[in-house]
């Protein structure tokens, strides 16, 4: 498995880095206007949701690059490489998830330092004293941000299996991988809510963030119903979280047997 | 240990079109095998189903008696007739992903394997010529000590200088223990390689013979063999 994941990683660095001069420049041109420029009202709410908004875009951009590449290289011919070699799918899905989660996780780490570095040096100390009191809760953001990140890639490489075996000869693989992709998430978002619903079971990291109110409409996306966020605290259903696991280990166990047992290279 | 393929009823299709047709075959160690036949009848899939890259829709593929699974992967180094490689890699990156993946894998043997190639470890596979990169396969196929070597066309493509060295490097690593199978439509190249040889036609064997009773009983080439077998066929 470590072996499959250094591969991955050796495979796919280019965009790491793409990601980490990303938030190194956006953070070189925050610092950049000056403390005049920033230091405004919404200082705080606005430098939080630049970084947010970036980090989210260079998740994108990765989740992209990789959707491409295991769709144009990795189970085409390319595919020979890997897929003579004595791993299983599973495995090889493995060390790609896991690469993807601690990619998104060490972009996470430096963005939370960025914006903890800047409220220093912009001097809110208030700010940067109410952050200091929750770190367990932003480092439990992160973890859980860069979780619904595995989530979306999971769900892609499980259509990507699908179109690689069942629909082999099918003329656009990506159309159905991009339509199927919301269609998919829409059910699982819908059932989720209902869940979340009919169900609650929360867990609550109590916090005081005023910053929060001021960031309109904030939330992880695709795990919307699973984490909520005040200027109170941050409150975790576990109903749809866990509805959430199922589905991706469900998507996970699928994919792996679609490539194991179906795939023609 | 000896190894044997034992394959039973198999079939194969790409979408409507049947490219293996109920085929039975029976492979074992210390023999190489050609699999001869003009293009398009069903050699490299074959090769890929007991390779474990293709699916078969029907039949089974035994090795040692027991059904094929990803494992068996471990003990079967193929050589594919198609371009592998990644663009980032270098001649050296695929050794070390050869040597990471395979256990069987003989870094010492590569190494010299290399040199008598005359390739450079530092350059990018990308950049180099079809010949050099036939080359750089074989090195990385017979660097392995596999108990099944499957050579998809080695020498399709491949300049007279780079043939000989190609020919002249399977002929030393031919092994007792071993399944050989070498798929060509260029049979005068290889004959002098063969044990035994699989004729294929239409995803069917029509013809399997001993390279020995070829040459002795019939008092032919391998190469007057095919040409006669594929006339008729």
């Amino acid at each position: 498995m470590l072996n499959l994941m250094n591969f991955e990683w050796k495979k796919s660095w280019k965009v790491f880095m793409l990601g980490i001069t990303s938030i190194l420049l956006v953070y070189t041109y925050l610092a950049l206007q000056g403390t005049d420029n920033l230091y405004r009202g919404e200082l705080g709410a606005g430098i939080a949701m630049a970084l947010l908004v970036m980090l989210i875009t260079v998740g994108s951009v990765a989740l992209l690059f990789h959707s491409i590449s295991f769709l144009s290289v990795d189970v085409k011919e390319k595919g020979y490489l890997l897929f003579s070699t004595p791993n299983s799918a599973w495995k090889m899905l493995g060390a790609k998830l896991t690469v993807v989660f601690l990619r998104f996780f060490i972009w996470g780490v430096m963005v939370a330092a960025i914006f903890f570095h800047m409220m220093s040096w912009l001097k809110v100390v208030e700010l940067q004293g109410i952050l200091l009191h929750n770190v367990p809760q932003i480092v439990f953001l992160i973890l859980i941000s860069a979780l619904a990140s595995l989530f979306f890639t999971m769900t892609i490489y499980f259509l990507i299996s699908i179109t690689a075996t069942f629909l082999a000869s099918w003329r656009n693989p990506v159309l159905f991988v991009i339509l199927a992709y919301f269609g998919l998430t829409y059910v699982v978002d819908w059932v989720a809510v209902k869940l979340g619903e009919l169900a609650t079971w929360p867990v609550t990291f109590q916090w005081n963030m005023p910053i929060i109110n001021q960031m309109n409409g904030f939330s992880v996306s695709g795990n919307m119903n699973a984490i909520t966020f005040t200027a109170q605290g941050l409150s975790f259903n576990i109903v749809p979280a866990l509805f959430y696991l199922v589905i991706g280990v469900g998507y996970f166990m699928a994919a792996g047997y679609l490539l194991d047992r179906k795939l023609n290279i | 240990m000896n190894t044997r393929i034992e394959i039973a009823n198999l079939q194969k299709r790409y979408g409507r079109k049947v490219v293996i047709q109920d085929m039975d075959l029976i492979l074992e160690s210390g023999k190489v095998y050609g699999l001869l036949g003009p293009n398009g009848q069903g050699k490299t899939t074959l090769i890929k189903c007991i390779a474990g890259l293709l699916t078969p829709e029907k039949g089974q593929i035994l090795i040692n008696g027991e059904m094929r699974e990803t494992r068996h992967k471990g003990m079967i180094s193929m050589l594919a007739d198609k371009d592998l490689f990644y663009k980032w890699m270098t001649v050296q990156d695929t050794i070390n992903f050869y040597d990471t993946f395979f256990e069987d894998f003989d870094r010492a043997d590569s190494e010299e394997l290399i040199r008598f190639m005359e390739l450079v470890p530092q350059e990018k596979v990308e950049k180099l010529s079809k010949g050099m990169k036939a080359r750089l396969k074989l090195v990385l196929v017979l660097s392995r000590k596999a108990k099944i070597y499957l050579l998809d066309e080695p020498l399709s493509g491949i300049d007279p200088v780079s043939r000989e060295k190609i020919v002249e490097t399977i002929l030393d690593r031919i092994r007792e223990d071993a399944i050989m199978v070498i798929s060509s439509h260029m049979v005068h190249a290889i004959e002098s390689l063969l044990d035994e040889v699989i004729l294929l036609s239409n995803g069917k064997i029509i013809a399997k013979e001993e390279a020995e009773v070829i040459r002795s009983e019939k008092g032919i080439s391998i190469d007057d063999f095919y040409l006669e077998v594929f006339r008729h066929a």
